[in-house]
């Protein structure tokens, strides 16, 4: 079970990113963020597994307070969370296999990790996970010769191979084409459920958050303002979300009047 | 306004208007004076200057043919000037990769190792492989070792600010879903940066072994080993035709090694 209780992140002086916020997620439950460009989303997932220092409050993931981890404790945390970007962040230049086996650097050793002598064990789970996914053929290419899907469910097999206690998923098909994207958001959801994992998705694609996952939260400007099944997500809890952000600061702009008039402010 | 307006319509155009031209026959001025300040200042002795042709054809007489005597210590020479430089660019990627990694901004420890690091490749570039040579002639007396180090340290000026930018060009993402792993900072290294700075890596260490060769070919002038002690040698006993030879030797050994690299650049890269 991940707990997320009053959690504040300032950058500097600024006004904070993200202003007290609460979130409770039990096991095998799949998530999905919702909030416009700049409303604490991606930096929410990025305190869990500490990318982003959180300013106070407490995150604990099955009991373990991860928020004053230091050194080999805080490395020992991260080994239990598994990420999926954007941007896929593979090692472009290295295989398929050594990327899926990046995922395990956490539990190797220096020599093992350079030297690439994985546990057999490792190895084969390798195996299993990219065959689950469909990229097993691809073992032994370079991670860019790949296509973008392809490319993603190679970020998921190495976040899988942490054996993690949860899944954090940073706008994981914002890169993708829309089918591929479907596939991403149907593979995640069914890896939850087989590993019984619970996953949090930061996501922009309100439907797809609809269709592939049991619980939406809603962030704006650091707060939450939503949080429910995807039934009760309905066109007041949309405006309240992203109502307004496209001319945030239309008080002094001239814009048009129609536009204005969208602003539930 | 108005008289814009109307070479608009006729237009008319030029390309820099009445200040630009200004300035642009101020700076040709004072270039031409600076260089004219610099000829007069030097002092030179014209009629050695009018008296270079003949002074060339002279030498070029006395050169001619180039003595194939001593041919065999001329091979010897060149071996080991070449020697001096792969043994040299060996060492300063061990000396130089640490430099780089602390002179790089995004993985530096703190301040004071950017700083240190800085430190490092500015001293080291700022003093020409020639005074580094010199002091090390001083410090371990004429020979082998005293060439080697100078250009090390020479060296460790080159590549590591080349590799130090190449560190601070890296793509950060694969560094951060790196460290989401769990990975040490080593391991964070290995996977993350090390791939991504490989080729620039074998780019710049090629390229620095070219340099070498070139550089290992003067050390011998100060006394520093390699083919210029001979070549000093045989200038100090006006034995023209061998310096001939070695002039030879040395475009030579020069061109094999412009050959070697840019065969390597391509297979490597």
């Amino acid at each position: 079970m991940l707990e997320i209780k009053n959690l504040v992140k300032r950058y500097g002086r600024n006004k904070a990113v993200l202003e007290g916020l609460d979130l409770k997620v039990e096991d095998n439950s799949v998530v999905s963020i919702v909030g416009a460009s700049g409303a604490g989303k991606s930096t929410m997932l990025r305190c869990i597994n500490r990318l982003v220092e959180p300013t106070s409050g407490s995150i604990t993931l099955n009991g373990t307070e991860l928020v004053h981890l230091k050194g080999a404790d805080l490395r020992r945390a991260r080994r239990k969370i598994g990420m999926v970007f954007q941007g896929f962040n593979l090692l472009d230049r290295l295989t398929v296999m050594e990327n899926v086996l990046a995922g395990r650097l956490g539990y190797v050793n220096l020599y093992q990790a350079i030297t690439r002598r994985y546990p057999q064990a490792d190895i084969e789970r390798a195996f299993v996970l990219m065959e689950r996914v469909g990229i097993a053929q691809y073992a032994n290419k370079r991670a860019d010769e790949l296509s973008g899907g392809e490319r993603q469910r190679v970020g998921v097999v190495r976040a899988l191979m942490q054996e993690p206690e949860v899944l954090l998923a940073d706008e994981p098909t914002a890169s993708l084409d829309p089918r591929t994207s479907e596939q991403i958001m149907m593979l995640l959801q069914s890896l939850a459920s087989e590993l019984s994992l619970p996953v949090l998705i930061n996501i922009h694609n309100v439907s797809q958050a609809k269709t592939y996952t049991e619980r939406i939260v809603g962030l704006r400007h650091g707060k939450m303002i939503f949080d429910g099944v995807p039934a009760d997500f309905n066109k007041d809890a949309l405006d309240a979300i992203y109502g307004g952000i496209e001319a945030p600061d239309d008080a002094t702009s001239n814009a048009p009047v129609e536009e204005r008039a969208h602003d539930p402010a | 306004m108005v008289d814009h307006a109307q070479k608009l319509a006729d237009h008319v155009w030029q390309r820099y208007n009445a200040k630009e031209r200004l300035i642009r026959y101020a700076v040709l001025l004072v270039t031409l004076m600076v260089v004219v300040w610099a000829v007069r200042d030097i002092d030179i002795f014209w009629p050695w200057v009018w008296d270079a042709p003949n002074q060339i054809s002279g030498l070029g007489a006395r050169m001619w043919p180039p003595s194939a005597a001593g041919l065999g210590n001329i091979v010897n020479a060149l071996i080991e000037t070449v020697h001096i430089a792969t043994l040299a660019t060996f060492l300063t990627i061990f000396l130089a990769l640490p430099v780089a990694y602390i002179a790089a901004q995004n993985t530096t420890p703190n301040r004071a190792c950017l700083w240190l690091g800085r430190f490092i490749l500015v001293s080291s570039r700022s003093v020409n492989t020639i005074i580094w040579a010199l002091l090390f002639v001083a410090i371990f007396g004429p020979g082998v070792l005293a060439g080697i180090l100078a250009i090390v340290f020479r060296s460790i000026g080159f590549i590591g600010k080349l590799m130090g930018e190449a560190i601070e060009e890296i793509d950060r993402r694969p560094v951060e879903a790196m460290e989401a792993t769990g990975a040490s900072k080593a391991k964070v290294i290995a996977y993350a940066i090390v791939p991504q700075v490989m080729p620039a890596f074998f780019a710049i260490v090629i390229l620095r072994w070219d340099i070498n060769i070139r550089e290992s070919t003067v050390l011998g002038l100060v006394g520093a080993g390699g083919i210029g002690v001979i070549l000093q040698g045989s200038i100090d006993t006006f034995a023209w035709p061998t310096v001939a030879t070695i002039l030879l030797a040395i475009i030579l050994l020069v061109l094999i090694g412009e050959a070697v690299t840019s065969l390597l650049r391509r297979k490597v890269l």
